[in-house]
């Protein structure tokens, strides 16, 4: 019998873990009264290790906004061709238009210098979101963005967002000359979403 | 969705053809020994943790399982778990989580510990498993705030008694002990995981039955008592 077992451990040698288990084992085996009080002191332990507490707090991005870049064409008189090149606002209002057509109290940009992108709320709970563009404290433009309204739930802690998905932009043509949709997507992910040009 | 049974499948069917070749290493060392019976009863288990959890969370979640394990060979242990749980949980910005629902799991267990042929009959073991737990349960997601702070105005949203059907997989290890005659002891930790993440930007349970928190996997603990027929 002796021998049997010897030679039994020998050759099995499948578990990598086979003398942790095999003092558990014996541990378990030689007596039930300690083994009772290790499966209770290893349960407490579990359950003041698994009893944290949770954060609960949201830390993700909650807003989702219309980013608009300017930008201005220059030629290249070797080549003939127009390359692309951000412009820098010297100086910048914005404001937006309700439906009515009033101007909102609350200004969203006022006399920002040196901007070459800004960044627009549109209305969560209409489908047309309307700005007045004041560039250089001289010249003013009308943006107007027609969208479609949908909502993104983030979690728990975070609850709901309503992102947006851009269906036409128009612009008036004082200062600026054209206006490009390159992302119709408005979600909390960053990207530009309006490219205004202007010579 | 298929693809994921089939590696459920696939990968019990390794574990239970790995377990018999150790099996067979065993009984090619000690032939002489006396054979263990396929059928060696069964034991009945109730979980204390969840109903001990439940009187000291705040009543946040509650549960209640049991299950019904048989032994066979004393080496393979197919177990079937049937449980009932629910949460009601109000978040840090109101937003309130309700739901309760049956959960059943099925799954196997193998023994890890070498068992010798002794006729002494060794009713302690380290157990390592796998489960495949499912639960059909309709839940209320309430008071979701939406306001614009530019624009003005605001909405709540509420879904109420959505109704969904969550799989998940588990890995499960534990020690059970015989504690008095048919009396048994022991505790298991395990890892859950879903079959399939969840589509973002959809709702999704706070708590599901018989897994617990939502998120891509969970780690829980049962402590049980069971009683051998």
């Amino acid at each position: 019998m002796q021998t049997s077992m010897k030679k039994e451990s020998s050759s099995n040698d499948f578990f990598n873990f086979k003398n942790l288990f095999n003092i558990l084992k014996n541990f378990l085996h030689n007596n039930f009264i300690k083994s009772t009080v290790f499966i209770w002191i290893t349960a407490v332990f579990f359950f003041s290790t698994s009893c944290n507490v949770s954060d609960e707090v949201c830390r993700k991005e909650k807003n989702s906004r219309l980013k608009v870049g300017f930008y201005t064409a220059i030629l290249n008189s070797s080549t003939g061709n127009y390359t692309l090149s951000t412009l820098s606002i010297d100086s910048l209002t914005v404001n937006g238009v309700d439906s009515l057509g009033n101007i909102m109290d609350s200004v969203l940009y006022n006399n920002s210098k040196n901007l070459s992108s800004i960044k627009l709320p549109l209305n969560k709970f209409s489908n047309e979101s309307k700005f007045i563009i004041r560039f250089n404290d001289s010249i003013q433009d009308t943006l107007t963005v027609f969208h479609t309204n949908y909502d993104q739930y983030l979690s728990f802690e975070c609850g709901i967002i309503r992102n947006h998905l851009i269906d036409t932009v128009l612009i008036t043509n004082h200062f600026v000359d054209s206006v490009k949709i390159e992302e119709h997507n408005v979600s909390t992910i960053d990207a530009e979403h309006l490219q205004i040009f202007h010579n | 969705m298929q693809n994921i049974y089939r590696y459920f499948i696939i990968s019990l069917l390794i574990t239970v053809a790995v377990n018999f070749s150790a099996a067979q290493n065993k009984t090619a060392g000690s032939d002489k020994s006396s054979e263990v019976k396929w059928w060696n009863g069964f034991l009945v288990k109730m979980d204390v943790v969840s109903p001990f959890v439940t009187g000291f969370s705040d009543t946040e979640h509650f549960g209640m399982e049991g299950s019904v394990q048989f032994n066979l060979k004393r080496k393979i242990f197919p177990i079937y778990e049937i449980g009932f749980g629910g949460a009601d949980k109000l978040s840090s910005n109101a937003i309130r989580f309700n739901t309760n629902g049956v959960f059943q799991r099925i799954g196997v267990d193998f023994g890890l510990l070498k068992q010798s042929n002794d006729k002494e009959l060794i009713n302690n073991m380290l157990t390592g498993g796998v489960r495949l737990g499912w639960s059909n349960f309709s839940y209320d997601l309430t008071n979701l705030s939406l306001s614009d702070d530019y624009w003005g105005g605001s909405q709540t949203l509420n879904f109420e008694g959505r109704s969904t059907t969550k799989t998940w997989y588990e890995i499960v290890v534990g020690i059970q002990v015989q504690v008095y005659k048919n009396l048994y002891m022991g505790w298991n930790i395990r890892n859950r995981h879903f079959f399939k993440e969840d589509t973002s930007g959809n709702i999704v349970p706070w708590y599901i039955p018989g897994y617990g928190k939502s998120g891509s996997s969970n780690t829980g603990l049962n402590y049980i008592i069971g009683y051998h027929f």
